[in-house]
């Protein structure tokens, strides 16, 4: 007994230890559809840039929350012409768990004068694994522990990239997404993208399942916010596909605050105001703000506090 | 407790520790301690399921002893029906008597007049199936004379509830567990290591291959009203491959766990999917249930008559129950009655028994007619195992219609299916190490004969790395858990 114990003990001290090198070498060299649980560079570095820029842009008017239907969508300098100034909290895939550790961190330190909160049916059915790596990688103050990974539904995803990030801490290798600075298409949170979508693809409709998590924490953000005295407006940002229920999705969400819903207030063409199969392009950025700031400016939305 | 689960991850090293430092010195400890470990196990899911086994345990134990002690034919029988009775009882209310009064009244709405009978708001205790089936046999057994009966109360309950094996089998038979338990276990190097072995395995087929694979099937099945004929194919042949991965990955799980505590619990899979034909399919598919159907089912009603109309009849009556067995729905009905249909010409051109042994025996390679026979079950076994996974009879139908369509010869599509390429390379890596294991009671046990202990480890770390790059993040209950 003793020396199957012992050989066992060795054996994954040995494993452990080739693990961690293998899969720091596998993320260099394997294109990202062959390493699904290895998330390290998800987000490219955005939230890191961000969490930077947010420190130089104190206090802005208007936040925007949400996946990357937001920082696709919001145009910041569609604000600046009214005198308003905003900035893009949208990240890739941010689902309602990492929405809340913005609301946390930055929100409640900022207090704007409003959130515009972008509501994607999908982002209800994820586990929201990628955006926690993203938060994970960005490190402070976003804080992941291990016992919070540990605890998202058995994520090795997420133990994987803990390994990498810390690995790589302790032998000072630099991350690549140090360099997201490069990027001239970037305005305060937003991605200005012009290409067209020249192959649109014919998507079959699928049934909106939200989990129950994901929707424990929407409600417990618009709570946070309401308890902050901050006013909410959630948008759907326009998808050029449709869901069999998605009656179900609007009628959840039309108690829970004003809703703007660009699917059904404007009409947008799949090819030219859509970069890919379901984030707009700036054809669609433009008509979709030149609305939005006249129903806010109507609507005394910027002015209320 | 699921076995891909933290829970299980945390209970293995603690029941495994207290049996071989704690609870070895005496039988009747290890035995005792095993029963108390089983309980907490099954209980993790509900406690109130431990008041079934309880049943179950406590009515066969009893009767065991009662048809033992008599030689009275009739006292004899009545005491083995009591068993049957309590046992398939429990097993029907559970989990065929709201099929039962939905049919009821639907025949009777199909009539014109309105039935409405109430149909039970209850949850299938999970591996019901299995377990009532495992002491069933015990009874069976003893009313043959095959076997003895166990006083030893404590023995029994562990056989009965023996938690690798609980939930979804092996359905142990009591001649080859019982006397397990009836020994004090000693613990071997080698049997350890083996066990390890095998769980290494069982989790790799569940965790990447049948659940990897499950995310394509659902969204096929879900979507198939609008989908290729060619993606329809594509759905059917992987959901093959994650049922036998989910399937016998848990069997290998179970078997290495057993294997960890001294017991050897039967072979459940013995690589059907290089079957050259159906009758060669059924003998390496689900061994213990097919075995025990053929021991408890098809040979008794063959005792009463022969001749091709009473081996067409018990053909159908034993693939129509095996398909009730894994669920109360028509399509598991339709699939046992489909292959039913599949059996048949075998059996009459008496040519069940034709592939005994394994498939390209004494080469490394199939030959060119293997390769067709592999493939012709192969296929066969897709087609059928769409009533499986459909959600009704009118779905599996559509299905099959869909399948069949000119779209069939265009490229699988839908939006996200690209992401199958990393699941095809790890199918075909599954599949090589099948092939080559093939010879082996499980496929990874080849690695003994390695000659290298260096290139056995690195095999075994290959193969955690697999499991750690590409194992599918959510925890998935096993298929055969809600049979």
């Amino acid at each position: 007994m003793r020396l199957f114990l012992r050989k066992i003990f060795l054996f994954l001290i040995l494993t452990l230890g080739s693990y961690i090198v293998s899969i720091n070498l596998l993320e260099l060299i394997l294109p990202d559809i062959y390493k699904p649980n290895i998330l390290y560079q998800v987000g490219d570095g955005m939230l890191k840039k961000k969490m930077r820029d947010s420190e130089r842009i104190s206090s802005p008017d208007v936040v925007f929350l949400g996946s990357s239907h937001a920082y696709y969508s919001f145009d910041p300098v569609f604000f600046d012409k009214i005198g308003v100034s905003s900035f893009n909290w949208g990240t890739s895939q941010q689902t309602h768990p990492q929405t809340q550790m913005v609301i946390k961190e930055y929100i409640t330190q900022n207090k704007p004068k409003l959130v515009i909160y972008e509501v994607f049916p999908e982002i209800f059915a994820m586990s929201g694994r990628e955006s926690m790596a993203d938060f994970l990688n960005a490190g402070e103050p976003f804080e992941v522990s291990f016992g919070d990974i540990w605890h998202f539904d058995n994520s090795i995803a997420l133990i994987n990239t803990y390994l990498i990030k810390y690995s790589r801490r302790i032998l000072g290798v630099k991350d690549k997404t140090e360099f997201f600075d490069d990027k001239e298409s970037y305005d305060r949170g937003f991605i200005k993208e012009t290409n067209l979508n020249n192959n649109p693809r014919n998507i079959p409709m699928l049934k909106w399942v939200p989990r129950e998590n994901q929707l424990k924490a929407f409600e417990e953000n618009l709570k946070l916010l309401k308890d902050l005295d901050i006013p909410v407006l959630l948008v759907i940002a326009p998808y050029p596909f449709d869901y069999k229920n998605s009656d179900d999705f609007m009628s959840y969400l039309q108690p829970k605050a004003k809703l703007l819903s660009y699917k059904e207030i404007l009409e947008f063409d799949e090819i030219e105001d859509f970069s890919d199969f379901h984030h707009l392009n700036y054809n669609g950025v433009l008509k979709m703000n030149r609305h939005l700031i006249e129903f806010l400016t109507k609507n005394n939305y910027l002015s209320k506090s | 407790m699921l076995f891909n689960s933290l829970d299980f991850a945390i209970f293995l090293p603690i029941v495994f520790s207290l049996y071989w430092f704690i609870f070895n010195k005496k039988l009747k400890w290890q035995n005792l301690f095993l029963l108390i470990a089983s309980y907490i196990f099954y209980g993790w899911w509900d406690v109130k399921f431990l008041i079934l086994i309880f049943i179950s345990t406590l009515t066969d134990y009893y009767t065991g002893l009662k048809i033992a002690t008599s030689e009275n034919h009739k006292f004899r029988k009545s005491f083995l029906i009591l068993s049957i009775f309590v046992n398939l009882g429990m097993l029907f209310g559970f989990k065929y008597f709201n099929f039962f009064i939905d049919n009821f009244n639907r025949a009777f709405t199909l009539f014109g007049s309105s039935f409405d009978l109430n149909t039970l708001d209850i949850i299938l205790p999970v591996g019901i199936s299995f377990y009532t089936f495992q002491t069933i046999s015990y009874t069976i057994d003893i009313y043959r004379r095959k076997i003895e009966p166990t006083s030893d109360f404590i023995a029994f309950s562990a056989f009965v509830s023996f938690f690798p094996q609980l939930v979804a089998g092996p359905i142990e038979r009591a001649k080859n567990l019982l006397p397990q338990f009836e020994n004090k276990r000693k613990f071997e190097f080698s049997q350890g290591i083996d066990g390890l072995r095998q769980i290494l395995w069982g989790l790799f087929k569940k965790l990447v291959i049948a659940d990897n694979c499950a995310v394509f099937v659902n969204y096929i099945f879900e979507n198939s009203a609008d989908l290729s004929g060619s993606t329809l194919l594509l759905g059917a042949v992987l959901f093959i491959f994650q049922i036998y991965g989910d399937f016998s990955g848990y069997s290998d799980i179970a078997i290495g766990t057993a294997r960890l505590f001294g017991f050897n619990l039967m072979q459940n899979f013995a690589f059907p999917l290089f079957s050259r034909d159906i009758p060669e399919f059924w003998r390496r598919w689900h061994i213990s249930l097919t075995t025990w159907f053929r021991d408890y089912l098809y040979i008794p009603l063959s005792r009463r008559g022969s001749g091709n109309f009473f081996r067409i009849r018990n053909i159908f009556i034993l693939f129509l129950i095996t398909g009730f067995w894994h669920g109360a729905k028509w399509t598991f009905i339709a699939w046992g009655a489909l292959n039913a249909i599949y059996f048949l010409p075998y059996l009459l051109i008496r040519r069940v028994k034709s592939n005994k042994g394994i498939v390209a025996e004494h080469s490394i390679f199939p030959n060119l007619k293997e390769i067709y026979q592999v493939t012709r079950s192969f296929v066969l076994a897709a087609i059928g195992i769409i009533f499986f996974r459909a959600s009704d009879i009118q779905h599996a139908i559509n299905y099959l219609i869909g399948i069949f369509d000119e779209s069939l010869f265009t490229l699988p599509y839908y939006r996200g299916l690209g992401y199958i390429r990393p699941l095809i390379i790890l199918i075909i890596f599954f599949m090589v190490v099948e092939w080559f294991g093939r010879r082996n009671k499980y496929a990874l046990e080849l690695v003994k004969s390695f000659k290298f202990k260096s290139l056995r480890r690195a095999f075994y770390f290959l193969i955690i790395l697999l499991i750690g790059l590409y194992m599918w993040s959510e925890t998935n209950d096993f298929i055969y858990f809600q049979f």
